[in-house]
């Protein structure tokens, strides 16, 4: 093989994070959902033979960071020797190396001279996939069989035709299988973008000299990822955090993490953890992998070239039947959205103890996961949606926490206002930022949102499933911590917001299903927000002077909380 | 020595690693040991284990006795919950 010179290296290293992005583009435009097309909650990926993940893009770090085990597995359940040039795959299995039920990948062998050289894939999360909730977010669920379909890795499409039996029974399982439809075509549409880019990228280069330049890739980017371990301390730091119930029971659930330092690797030791929850606060290993990954490359250098090399000095050890490893047949729907960031922030608390000028607070960590689903009283059809609030950011030792921003292991966008209210029967009355919701440091946290929704349909049935509603999200080094948040219901004729345990009777107020709003009914969405860095007092007056101007501290919260601030 | 595992498709066997507990696809590194049968995701897992896994549960030597300091660590568990409503 000759020599691959540097300048090569990151062309081919860019030409793959561009095929990425491209993917993403088409399945934004094409694609139905509100949770696609403005939620932008899909990944796109494209991986070697062998099923290291070769090249991606900005997406979701949970996606990213679990696809190599469910294209590894799908590899290895059907064989290298059942791909033919014009298939794809499907998979949603957990307990088959995917996330959670809803996280759909699709896959698509790339054949170049009569050879498979590779894969492109992508992971999205279809909105609606049956089971016991509209919206396939069961917050009571105690087995996988309740969360919706559950597919091993098949084959969607054949040598390029479908596979209509599998279609069938894809779409007959699902509540509203045209948007079903739409979104896996946009999925497979990008399939083919991909595929067709790629195609011209072996063209120029060759396919052995391509696989080499990726496998150097994958090497390049390890060394530079245990060149960065090499510079934390060694040593042994534990942190721990709990998800505050399961929505099955009002316990709380531990995680906790022995994290090691040994010189140029990590191990993520988490056998410390709490035994599986009932409900679907449980986390798949491949989760917990991918919120381990994620929490190293926020401390690490962001010019590491993203891709399975960087992945492998991390380790992990967990207990099969435990939080962050649940065993079948337990839920895990919620442990992709909101037990995901508690473990990432945790290990990013360990790590705070040896890299203090890296880290961050922790995040209101919740994807404020709000379902909801009915007859649309202007067209007839029977819709469901999956909306997510963004919460706040914990701050850094450089920078204010940002404000109602997904949380990271999702890096989705907020749905706006008009989208919302133009598909589906709300009247928004409220949505703006939540005043003195971070918490107070010389860095502040990001602020949490409110967002109040008016039923405009004779019903509407909805579902919720968030976190730190009564837990708060912690400051560092002297910051204070972030405000819970929560989700509050006033029903038509009643003079304030309450609880849904309170008006409804749930076992949680984050965590429910299937409650039926009237027409007139209001919902209230609070998302926490993130936790503070450093001592309020070293908080410069002129940013408590803006954060006030701006409506986002009040006086009486400033004259509270920052001493040396004199109104 | 690599261990074929094929279940039949109509079969759940899952069988997890006893070092990182991964769910292994297909074929798993079985080993001996003391009577007992090991499974690993490849030889990488069982070094860990030999390496970091075993010797981290051998039993150490009790500490004195300190007064117990409650705080809250960041991250860690002793923090005030606060419940709403």
């Amino acid at each position: 093989m000759e020599k691959i010179d540097t300048v090569t290296l990151s062309v081919i290293n860019n030409a793959l994070i561009n095929i990425c992005r491209e993917m993403g583009t088409a399945m934004m435009r094409t694609s139905y959902s509100p949770i696609f097309n403005e939620g932008l909650d899909f990944s796109c990926m494209i991986f070697n033979v062998r099923g290291d993940m070769i090249g991606q893009a900005e997406f979701c770090p949970t996606m990213l960071g679990s696809a190599q085990y469910a294209v590894t597995w799908t590899i290895e359940e059907l064989g290298l020797e059942s791909f033919e040039e014009g298939d794809v795959v499907i998979h949603n299995d957990p307990y088959r190396g995917q996330c959670h039920m809803p996280e759909h990948m699709v896959l698509k062998p790339v054949f170049f001279e009569d050879e498979i050289w590779g894969f492109v894939a992508n992971i999205a999360h279809i909105g609606e996939i049956g089971g016991m909730a509209p919206g396939s977010f069961a917050a009571d669920a105690t087995e996988v069989y309740q969360e919706g379909l559950r597919l091993p890795p098949v084959k969607v499409m054949s040598r390029g035709k479908y596979v209509k039996d599998v279609w069938k029974i894809i779409l007959s399982n699902h509540r509203t299988p045209k948007t079903s439809w739409g979104d896996l075509h946009a999925m497979i549409g990008s399939l083919k973008l991909a595929e067709s880019r790629l195609l011209d990228l072996l063209a120029r280069y060759g396919a052995d000299f391509l696989a080499e330049a990726s496998d150097r890739l994958l090497d390049y980017s390890e060394r530079w990822m245990r060149k960065e371990i090499r510079g934390i301390p060694n040593g042994v730091y534990r942190a721990s955090d709990c998800m505050e119930d399961d929505g099955v029971t009002d316990q709380p659930v531990w995680i906790r993490l022995k994290l090691v330092v040994r010189d140029d690797e990590v191990i993520a030791d988490w056998t410390d953890s709490d035994a599986q929850a009932k409900g679907p606060v449980n986390a798949t290993f491949v989760v917990t992998a991918a919120a381990c990954y994620s929490g190293l490359l926020h401390l690490t250098s962001n010019d590491i070239p993203r891709n399975s090399g960087c992945y492998r000095p991390i380790r992990l050890i967990t207990k099969p039947g435990s939080v962050v490893n649940v065993r079948h047949p337990g839920p895990s729907v919620g442990g992709n959205t909101e037990t995901h960031p508690h473990i990432q922030n945790v290990v990013v608390a360990a790590l705070s103890q040896a890299i203090p000028e890296r880290a961050a607070a922790a995040e209101g960590a919740s994807g404020c996961n709000f379902l909801f689903a009915g007859v649309h009283p202007g067209t007839g059809e029977y819709y469901t949606n999956y909306h997510i609030d963004g919460s706040g950011w914990g701050a850094t030792a450089f920078h204010d926490g940002d404000s109602a921003m997904c949380p990271e292991n999702g890096n989705c966008r907020n749905t706006p206002v008009e989208v919302l209210e133009h598909r589906f029967p709300w009247r928004t009355l409220e949505y703006r930022l939540r005043p003195d919701t971070g918490g107070p440091g010389k860095y502040r946290g990001g602020l949490g949102s409110s967002r109040i929704l008016r039923v405009l349909a004779p019903e509407i049935t909805v579902s919720a499933l968030m976190d730190r509603t009564k837990t708060r999200a912690w400051g560092l080094f002297g910051g204070g911590e972030g405000a819970p948040g929560g989700i509050f219901v006033k029903p038509k004729g009643a003079s304030r917001f309450r609880t849904f345990s309170e008006v409804f009777g749930t076992v949680s107020d984050s965590k429910f299903t299937r409650v039926v709003l009237k027409e007139g009914d209001e919902v209230m969405i609070h998302s926490p927000g993130g936790g503070g860095y450093g001592p309020p007092s070293e908080r410069p007056v002129g940013a408590i002077e803006r954060d006030i101007r701006e409506g986002w501290v009040s006086r009486e919260a400033a004259r509270e909380h920052y001493e040396h601030y004199d109104s | 020595m690599w261990v074929g595992n094929h279940p039949r498709w109509y079969e759940q066997r899952m069988v997890h690693c006893d070092l990182c507990g991964k769910i292994i696809p297909r074929d798993y590194w079985g080993v001996h040991e003391n009577g007992k049968k090991l499974v690993f995701c490849d030889p990488d897992c069982e070094q860990l284990y030999r390496e970091y896994w075993l010797p981290s549960q051998r039993p150490k030597a009790p500490k004195r006795p300190r007064a117990r300091r409650v705080s809250r660590r960041p991250g860690g568990e002793g923090g005030r919950r606060n419940r709403r409503g």
